[in-house]
């Protein structure tokens, strides 16, 4: 059962990895989308993709390194779990104010 | 003896990576693209200097044919001539862009990646191949389409 227990971490840590790879791909072309096209509503689209998928998933493992190896307290996993989460919430707010600005400039029917 | 033939097998202008592109960003296939221009066509084009610069500048971003005509230093009218003949042999996409202001810039987009000529058995042949839509460019029209 322990052995199950690992490769399940594994799995799900090679999940995160994943996902913070492909949401830091799509952050790059939004960035690149910027550069290309200077569409400002791609700067916030390009800064919550990164803050949602590249710092949360660097702040946890960060987090768990400094708890697993001692550095911090086990009693602040509350707390990184917190600025995770906060994170998410801001990297969230960004893109839906990124949509706002990308369906503000839009042409009615264009 | 040299003789210029059109491609034996013309490539798709469908890209074989293309289907995945269009699935990931959930885009509608094109129309029909044009056929291959002939070869005269393309090495006329080729053999213009600023026809050069529109290609190069275009691949690296959308642009305008204003910033184009400052790029290459000639007229806007000197652009519109070279980029309509560039859209007609297929080499740069036009694109429309909303403004704020409500009004639409037309930018221009390079699609000729390579073109390649090989005098083999006897014969002169050659291909064109063209760049798919570039996905960043793809994500900002789709964002703005939400």
């Amino acid at each position: 059962m322990v052995a199950l227990g690992a490769a399940v971490d594994a799995l799900a840590g090679a999940a995160a990895t994943g996902s913070a790879l492909v949401g830091l791909y799509i952050g790059y072309q939004a960035y690149r989308g910027l550069r290309r096209n200077d569409e400002p509503a791609m700067r916030y689209l390009a800064a919550g993709m990164i803050i949602l998928f590249g710092v949360t998933y660097l702040l946890a493992v960060v987090g768990q390194g400094l708890i697993a190896f001692h550095v911090v307290s086990i009693d602040l996993q509350g707390v990184f779990r917190l600025l995770v989460r906060l994170l998410q919430l801001a990297g969230l707010g960004l893109i839906a104010y990124s949509l706002h600005l990308a369906a503000g400039s839009r042409v009615p029917g264009g | 003896m040299t003789v210029a033939s059109p491609p034996t097998d013309p490539p798709s202008p469908v890209a074989p990576t293309r289907w995945a592109t269009d699935l990931f960003l959930g885009r509608m296939t094109d129309g029909p693209v044009a056929d291959d221009p002939d070869l005269a066509t393309l090495v006329g084009l080729l053999d213009d200097e600023h026809v050069r610069t529109i290609l190069a500048a275009t691949n690296a971003e959308p642009l305008s044919a204003a910033t184009l005509s400052d790029r290459c230093g000639v007229s806007t009218s000197a652009i519109y001539r070279r980029v309509d003949r560039l859209v007609d042999a297929g080499l740069i996409d036009e694109r429309t862009r909303p403004r704020s202001d409500g009004h639409h810039d037309t930018v221009y987009v390079a699609t000729l990646e390579r073109f390649e000529l090989v005098v083999a058995d006897g014969e002169v042949d050659w291909t064109i191949d063209r760049t798919n839509r570039d996905v960043a460019d793809e994500l900002t029209r789709l964002w703005g389409k939400f």
